[in-house]
């Protein structure tokens, strides 16, 4: 697993792909693209886990507050999401 | 496919549609929609409350919302916001520490806050081409909706909705995030919360009733680092890569765990390094080095302990002499520097005592070139038997021959001294890691290091922020 670490400096839904894309990063170009996107295969638990993941992204844009996305080493997938105390 | 942008003017939910007028007026305004149709799966009427909760966000935020549509159709594909070319870091509180963050920021860049009542221009204590840094956020900006921008020679930026408040000051706060990566190198300032004295007590540390003095302290510190003749930290736009952190907790207890420094007789102040990591823990924060920031008066001597690199996780093999060595990617106990309100802000003092924090316990110390005594192994100082000639050559450093500095600059080398340093970048002022008060020309904050220490320093770093 690798974090990653950051401002979300842009944030985009794309509901007919069921994606989010979130660039993370310290400046708007300095950042790494990650993204949460549900399967229609979810569970409807895992399925809110992850609109929650996105609620929280969204909030994270406007707070300015920064994020620690979980993906794999290898991959952009956002598996768990932690925001720490400020 | 078509992409209109522009602020939420208007957004209505009615039969199960959103509608969304976006555009520069509410007159001129793009309508785009949203449609929760009964035939949509779970996963798409999920993800299109998501785009319709995203424009609500822009909306209530003033933030522009960029919406992908037909070319013929008003059917939202996608919505995007922020992405704006700046980017200020955190919570806007008056009288607290505050960043801007973004790309070929000039050197006499300006800090604009702008409201329906007031425009006020704010100078920063530390610009950087990647960041500018205030002390204080002035209590002129208006508490409420503002927006902000960056103004300066060939740049003026977008202007970003923030929202500034009066209190409370965060305890803690992301100056500067580092490379989106895991564990960018990352150097914390903070408050320290009691002081352990000479006798053993723990005690409170002015500190905590001084954030003003302390957020002073945090932008000398940072100037020293990055803005020098010196340039260790910044060659290569490597600071780009490195997080700062600021952790002022006012609520920390005076309790031994988080007396983070120890007075030494009669005047100096050490960290108390194995206590770092557990003190930080809690604030989310894992640090290279610790720069403790103190309120002492009477104790007001700086001092560092060197990293100790964690040998059970990869590092950057290098030769010293013929012998192999290695520069760790990870501390297990971060370096630290204890560092008083009161330092001599006309000094180098933090740079100095970064040079030892940042070197390695068991693979290469800095020490201070000042002092005679060689303990271990220095990077940058080595004794000769009494009353022999100082040898040409220094050392040799992965192949690369380095010669001695045969006159230690203008200061010498007092007759009694079997210590010897490698020759200088500046041959004309003090080492860095020497009495630079004593600088040629008065100036001490123009010195820098050795040829050698330097060349070592920047493989190090180097190793340290690729990991």
């Amino acid at each position: 697993m690798a974090e990653t670490t950051g401002l979300v400096q842009r944030l985009t839904v794309i509901p007919g792909a069921s994606l989010a894309c979130a660039w993370i990063g310290p400046t708007p170009t300095n950042t790494e693209l990650l993204f949460v996107q549900r399967d229609t295969t979810d569970p409807a638990g895992e399925g809110a886990f992850k609109n929650s993941m996105v609620d929280a992204l969204m909030t994270a844009v406007a707070s300015r507050r920064e994020v620690i996305a979980i993906h794999g080493a290898n991959d952009a997938k956002i598996t768990s999401l932690r925001i720490d105390p400020a | 496919m078509a992409v209109t942008t522009g602020l939420v003017q208007r957004l209505t939910w009615v039969s199960s549609v959103l509608c969304a007028w976006i555009g520069p007026t509410l007159t001129s305004a793009e309508l785009l929609l949203i449609a929760f149709e009964s035939s949509s799966t779970d996963t798409e009427l999920s993800f299109k409350r998501n785009a319709a909760k995203l424009l609500a966000r822009a909306a209530f935020t003033g933030y522009p919302a960029t919406v992908v549509h037909g070319d013929q159709s008003a059917v939202i594909d996608s919505v995007s916001t922020g992405g704006f070319n700046i980017s200020p870091v955190g919570y806007a509180v008056h009288d607290d520490l505050y960043s801007v963050t973004g790309e070929g920021i000039p050197a006499d860049a300006k800090v604009v806050f702008d409201s329906p009542t007031v425009t006020v221009t704010v100078t920063p204590d530390l610009v950087r081409p990647h960041w500018v840094l205030l002390e204080t956020l002035p209590t002129s900006v208006p508490i409420g909706r503002n927006r902000v921008r960056l103004e300066g020679t060939g740049l003026v930026s977008d202007w970003v909705p923030v929202e500034v408040s009066a209190t409370p000051p965060v305890p803690v706060r992301v100056l500067y995030s580092g490379e989106p990566k895991d564990r960018p190198y990352n150097l914390v300032l903070l408050a320290n919360p009691a002081i352990r004295t000479e006798a053993g007590n723990i005690v409170p540390d002015p500190v905590l009733t001084n954030r003003t003095a302390y957020r002073d302290v945090v932008g000398f510190t940072l100037r020293n680092c990055l803005t020098l003749t010196e340039d260790l930290l910044r060659q290569n736009d490597w600071d780009r890569e490195m997080r700062f952190v600021s952790v002022f907790d006012s609520t920390a207890a005076a309790i031994d765990a988080n007396a983070l420094v120890q007075e030494d007789h009669p005047n100096v102040m050490e960290p108390r390094r194995a206590l770092l990591n557990s003190f930080l823990a809690p604030y989310g924060e894992t640090a290279d080095i610790v720069f403790a920031i103190h309120g002492s008066t009477t104790h007001d001597r700086a001092f560092s302990w060197f990293t100790t690199d964690d040998a059970a996780r990869p590092g950057t093999a290098y030769i010293y002499d013929g012998i192999a060595r290695t520069h760790g990617h990870f501390p297990s106990i971060p370096g630290s520097v204890a560092l008083a309100l009161d330092v001599d802000q006309t000094g180098l003092t933090p740079l100095h005592e970064f040079g030892h924090a940042g070197s390695d316990f068991n693979n290469g110390k800095v020490a201070d070139l000042y002092l005679d005594t060689v303990v271990g192994f220095n990077v940058n100082k080595k004794a000769r038997a009494l009353g022999t000639p100082i040898p040409a050559n220094f050392a040799n450093y992965n192949g690369t021959n380095y010669l001695s500095d045969q006159n230690r600059d203008g200061l010498g080398y007092p007759a009694t001294w079997t210590s010897y340093h490698s020759a200088l970048i500046d041959a004309t002022h003090a080492n860095l890691m020497d009495n630079y008060w004593l600088a040629a020309g008065g100036n001490p904050q123009v010195c820098r290091l050795d040829q050698l220490t330097y060349a070592w320093y920047g493989d190090r770093l180097g190793a340290k922020l690729g990991r």
